[in-house]
């Protein structure tokens, strides 16, 4: 147990010291008030303190994913704020690593365009989907840069074949032929959602194969507009399913965006919880990362944190888009990898 | 390490985090001999079981090495447990130091942050443990960074600021036992009395022996001459804390206001009776 931090605060005068005491041989004294300060550190006493049990022949599939020492260059910016998540207690043994791996999306530096420099995962048999255009394959890895942990990390996901990234140019969901049409490949579904305490009904637009995801990750690219974008992950049914949504307040060269992330549990929607950020200049398209990882959620903007929230309720379940009747999604290239409990 | 070596360590590793996860750290611990290679997990594994077995000393020798043979970022974690470690053992400085080399691979950390500006306010460094805290971003640590602010501020002689703050936690957190304790701290050394009697009574409230409860009371009713209601809550700080020489002293003090106030009618009186 830690000592309780403190410092003893004398008050400005003597208790009970008045000017008919002053000749007298006894006077009241002071008490040692404390200003302490242990709060600050109980969050770290409680994160040492709920070290979960390491299953050590865990599959790879299960496997948890966010031990520091599995982190790559390229989350350097991620805010890695647990908040008292086990996951960053954990610690699996480093030659265990390739299995704790979960299918790792394409480095930030990655550009439209880029030409293969590498089967990487590209090469895995996980299905890839393309709507509108014609597919492009894209270097899933940066060239020349795959360290020995890297090419571990591919070679267990290729070997245990939990990866299941995809690579949609375009996805253009108000495009209802398009969404069909994916639907008729069997690729994505529609479920419709209306849990209690929801403005209204909405569609949930969920990719088949991420049905049962546990950990992973969506990017896409939203053209910021008044028109209101949702996601979702871990979307278990119409009931059960964390989402995101965001929305311009102000338009213009700065504009303002609000950010909102709320849960359905249970058939029962959670209050809203929301922020405003302000975007910087000159980018009329928002590049949107959803990382989703053990019980830990965050949101990157442009490549930065813009928040993050935890909740451990639902484990699985898929990734997708909400549409509001009158407001489909409107994204471009998206693209989403994920682990899935017993392999996909 | 030759190939024949790995699977012996790997085993003795996986054996030690099997016996951990089921509680008997102890046992994992003595399943650790030490490798001929330098293996960053084996010696974040070791200090994670001394950190369990309260070998805190031990444990920060073993993330210190894992620390050492891993580059920044993947050291992150060693580094944080590392600074946890020192902070347990009151090396403040050092583990500031480790937060911050934290913090410089992994900025949004804010419970690393959080460790940090314990430490700086350990060093008495309170303008920058307020810097630091106005640096932490997420919704889930607003209430320790409200109050790690006020703390901040209230060591800073700001007081005013230091007390909305923490009336602003009280909000979220009605029965933060330690902010009503420092907020009682500041009110009697802002003298104010009334606040001071307010909040220690509220604190009693919900921790009905609270020494700074009780220590908050008796210093109001000194300081207004109350010595009946002084002498009751002294009786109650000594039963509860004996070792509390303050209380002893004000205790014997407040029964002597007593004592003399009885005395006093009755000497006028007997002044009386022989004139």
């Amino acid at each position: 147990m830690l000592d309780s931090p403190a410092r003893i605060v004398e008050s400005s005068r003597r208790i009970g010291f008045t000017t008919s005491d002053a000749g007298d041989a006894e006077r009241a004294v002071s008490f040692p008030f404390r200003v302490g300060w242990s709060t600050l550190f109980v969050a770290l006493e409680s994160a040492q303190s709920s070290i979960p049990a390491i299953a050590i022949h865990e599959s790879p599939a299960t496997a948890r994913r966010d031990e520091p020492a599995n982190r790559r260059v390229d989350d350097d910016k991620a805010p890695r704020v647990s908040e008292g998540t086990a996951q960053w207690e954990m610690v699996i043994p480093k030659m265990a690593r390739p299995s704790s791996a979960v299918p790792r999306p394409a480095p930030l530096a990655m550009r439209a365009g880029d030409l293969p420099a590498s089967a990487g995962v590209e090469t895995s048999p996980d299905p890839v989907l393309e709507l509108h255009r014609q597919r492009r394959s894209k270097s899933r890895l940066r060239p020349g840069g795959l360290s020995l942990t890297g090419k571990l990390l591919i070679g267990g996901v290729l070997a245990a074949g939990i990866a299941t990234p995809i690579l949609l140019r375009v996805y253009r969901a108000p495009a209802q032929a398009s969404v069909e049409s994916a639907t008729r490949s069997g690729s994505w579904m529609r479920e419709s959602s209306a849990p209690a305490g929801a403005r209204q009904p909405r569609q949930l637009v969920l990719y088949r194969p991420s049905l049962g995801a546990t950990d992973g990750r969506l990017e896409f690219t939203w053209k910021v507009s008044d028109r209101p974008l949702a996601w979702t992950f871990r979307a278990k049914d119409t009931d059960n399913y964390y989402a995101m949504a965001i929305k311009a307040l102000r338009p213009g060269p700065s504009p303002a965006v609000s950010v909102e992330h709320f849960t359905v549990y249970q058939g029962i929607e959670s209050p809203h919880s929301s922020k405003v950020l302000i975007l910087g200049e000159g980018n009329p398209a928002l590049q949107i990362r959803m990382d989703v990882s053990g019980a830990t959620f965050k949101l990157y903007l442009e490549g930065n944190a813009a928040d993050y929230w935890t909740d451990n309720r639902l484990a699985a379940g898929g990734l997708g888009f909400l549409e509001q009747p009158d407001q489909p999604a409107d994204v471009q290239s998206v693209r989403m990898s994920f682990s899935q409990t017993g392999g996909a | 390490m030759s190939s024949a070596a790995r699977p012996a360590i790997r085993n003795q590793i996986e054996a030690a985090l099997a016996l951990h996860s089921a509680g008997r750290d102890q046992e994992a611990l003595d399943a650790l001999t030490t490798p001929n290679e330098n293996l960053p997990d084996f010696y974040t594994l070791r200090g994670d079981i001394q950190f369990a077995l309260a070998r805190y000393e031990e444990a920060a020798g073993s993330y210190f090495t894992s620390a050492t043979l891993e580059p920044p970022p993947e050291n992150a974690y060693a580094q944080f447990r590392l600074g946890i470690c020192l902070h347990h053992l009151g090396r403040w400085a050092e583990a500031g130091q480790a937060f911050q080399r934290v913090l410089e691979v992994d900025p949004h950390r804010d419970e690393v942050r959080l460790g940090l500006g314990a430490c700086l306010l350990h060093l008495n460094r309170p303008e920058e443990a307020l810097a630091n805290f106005d640096r932490c971003w997420s919704d889930a640590a607003r209430l320790r960074v409200l109050f790690g602010k006020a703390v901040a501020l209230q060591l800073l002689g700001r007081h005013h600021e230091a007390e909305g703050a923490y009336q602003r936690l009280l909000v979220s957190d009605p029965k933060s036992e330690e902010a009503l304790s420092n907020l009682i701290a500041l009110c009697l050394e802002a003298h104010d009395l009334e606040n001071a009697r307010r909040y220690s009574s509220r604190l009693l409230e919900f921790v009905p022996e609270s020494p700074v409860a009780l220590q908050g009371l008796a210093a109001v009713a000194l300081e207004n001459r109350e010595y009946e209601a002084a002498f009751r809550y002294c009786s109650r700080i000594v039963e509860r804390a004996p070792e509390c020489v303050e209380a002893w002293h004000n205790l014997r003090f407040a029964s002597g206001r007593i004592m003399s106030a009885l005395q006093t009618p009755a000497a006028a009186a007997s002044t009386a009776g022989r004139k």
